[in-house]
């Protein structure tokens, strides 16, 4: 009875969930502080200039990030029901990402400019926007740069927002032809391709602004305090995508089982192979799964770590399944344990949760090249923000793009090819 | 050449890898182009196919098309690391597929 139901109204049932954690996020945000001190927030929060890394959380508050993440999301909400997407693993995904990220880096001005950047691509190629859909929400990894443009030099108003806004567009106008060519780098072992498309754009920017004589200066702002009423949070939003598979469908172990066989590689979305139940279990485990590592070293939450989490659960809809993820991400960990990193400084945490772009190949080639791309990915990630000078959010994509045009040429050339999966 | 031209020449490259894949020495690769649709037909004679894989290869044939993927991904399709029939699925309206006394037929069409 529960399956009927819940075919006939999937399409819905996933709009109720997304619009669920939205309303979750706004409510949230004012359990953290008082509304003039989260609207406050939320003004600096605009006009900070981000690069890696900017906590919202510091800059502004809690409350005031919350609220900025509700709001994008809200704003991807709705882009995608006026289109009539059905909202499916790339879709799910990126939502996750973006509303992770919008408690370090992006917001409500610059995640729009570069939309809007990629709408008027899409208008001026005669395409439908719906096709360009997950760019446009991937390519506000790029966010940073619109905000560094309009508020990290002297531009006073209007002049700040024009620039910032004008910045957004092009970076927005030039992603798709971009990305779309830059996946067969990598060959979809990669999970974060625009990551990767983003961190060689942010390059070639931070290299003209060396080359000018006006070098960006890193800024490195983290919260660092109590993270009590937000790991509550967090931890509810992973045990409810798991309750609520159990509400709208029964409990069904060998579909998971069938869910956690999938390699992962892109386009590999979980929602049309194994059905929204199933692949909102799998969110929910994954998240699960990241905060009992933030459990076990000893780390407090705070925006970049929720936005690391989120992202690994909305890439629960579309590549990434326990079995895939652990392996890149203990291959990350002894690296960084041998090399005498603090598992539980932000940059390691960072590294690891992220490191999960690279699951595809453990889903692809076994446990033991996935701890060697956890190992690699974990060594070369931290050579590349100097490239792109923290412009690229998804730096851990830049370097994963790297890793698995490296590996799977290597590995393929020694393996038969094996039907489909 | 234009975008949807290079996605049928991806979309055809898949299908041949089947043939390729199944050890098959003779094929042929029929393509009609229209103002309303790209039509592909292939046949060729394949021993010992799996029932499985006819069966998996019709249900992928059928999924229905999606918009959002195909701008991103349809570079994938056709690489030669490993098959692509997720993507494939997204990017045709309807296939069929035919395995009879030894004779693999597929064809896929893919509206404009």
């Amino acid at each position: 009875m529960q399956t009927l139901f819940y075919k006939k109204n999937e399409k819905h049932i996933k709009y109720f969930i997304l619009f669920f954690y939205c309303i979750l996020l706004f409510s949230s945000a004012f359990m953290f502080n008082t509304p003039n001190q989260i609207f406050s927030g939320l003004k600096t929060i605009i006009e900070h200039p981000d690069v890696l890394i900017v906590d919202y959380f510091e800059v502004a508050n809690i409350g005031a990030a919350l609220l900025n993440s509700s709001i994008v999301m809200l704003i991807l909400l709705i882009i995608v029901k006026v289109q009539d997407i059905d909202p499916n693993g790339p879709v799910i995904s990126a939502i996750f990402t973006v509303t992770g990220f919008s408690m370090f880096g992006k917001n409500i001005i610059n995640v729009l400019a570069i939309i809007l950047g990629v709408f008027i691509y899409s208008k001026i190629k005669k395409e439908k926007f719906a096709k360009f859909t997950v760019i446009a929400f991937f390519s506000t990894a790029l966010s940073p740069l619109v905000t560094r443009v309009g508020f990290g030099s002297e531009l006073i108003f209007p002049f700040n927002y024009i620039f910032a806004a004008v910045s957004g567009l092009l970076v927005g106008f030039i992603m798709p032809p971009l990305a779309n060519s830059f996946v067969r780098f990598h060959q979809g072992y990669s999970l974060y391709n625009v990551g990767f498309t983003s961190g060689i754009i942010g390059m070639i920017i931070a290299s003209l602004f060396r080359i000018f004589d006006r070098p960006l200066e890193p800024i490195f702002v983290v919260y660092q305090g109590p993270d009590s009423k937000i790991k509550v949070l967090i931890y509810f939003i992973s045990i409810s995508m798991i309750a609520f598979k159990l509400i709208i469908t029964k409990l069904d172990i060998h579909r998971y089982k069938n869910l956690i066989k999938r390699s992962g590689r892109l386009v590999t979305d979980f929602i049309s192979l194994d059905g929204f139940d199933m692949a909102i279990f799998n969110m929910g485990i994954l998240g699960l799964i990241c905060l009992i590592y933030i459990e076990i070293i000893g780390a407090n939450l705070n925006g970049p770590t929720i936005a690391a989490i989120f992202t690994v659960m909305g890439f629960g809809s579309f590549g990434k399944h326990p079995k895939n993820v652990l392996p890149v991400m203990l291959g990350a960990i002894i690296i960084l344990k041998i090399t005498g990193s603090d598992l539980s400084d932000i940059n390691s945490i960072l590294t690891v949760f992220f490191s999960t772009t690279l699951a595809p190949l453990t889903g692809e080639f076994g446990f033991f090249v996935g701890l060697l791309a956890g190992g690699l990915h974990a060594a070369l990630v931290s050579n590349l923000s100097y490239l792109h000078a923290g412009l690229n959010l998804y730096n851990n994509g830049f370097s994963g793009g790297f890793i698995a045009a490296f590996l799977v040429p290597i590995i393929t050339s020694f393996r038969e090819d094996k039907f489909n999966e | 050449m234009n975008k949807n031209d290079s996605i049928m020449i991806r979309v055809m490259n898949e299908l041949l890898k089947i043939y390729l894949f199944y050890k098959c020495d003779d094929i042929i690769i029929d393509f009609k182009k229209s103002d309303k649709m790209n039509i592909i037909n292939l046949e060729g004679y394949i021993e010992n196919i799996d029932e499985t894989v006819i069966k998996e290869l019709q249900v992928f044939l059928n999924t229905p098309r999606r918009d959002d993927t195909e701008e991103y991904y349809y570079k994938l399709l056709g690489s030669d690391y490993s098959f692509e029939l997720n993507l494939l699925d997204s990017l045709v309206d309807e296939g069929n597929v035919n395995y009879e006394n030894g004779k693999l037929k597929i064809s896929v069409i893919r509206r404009i």
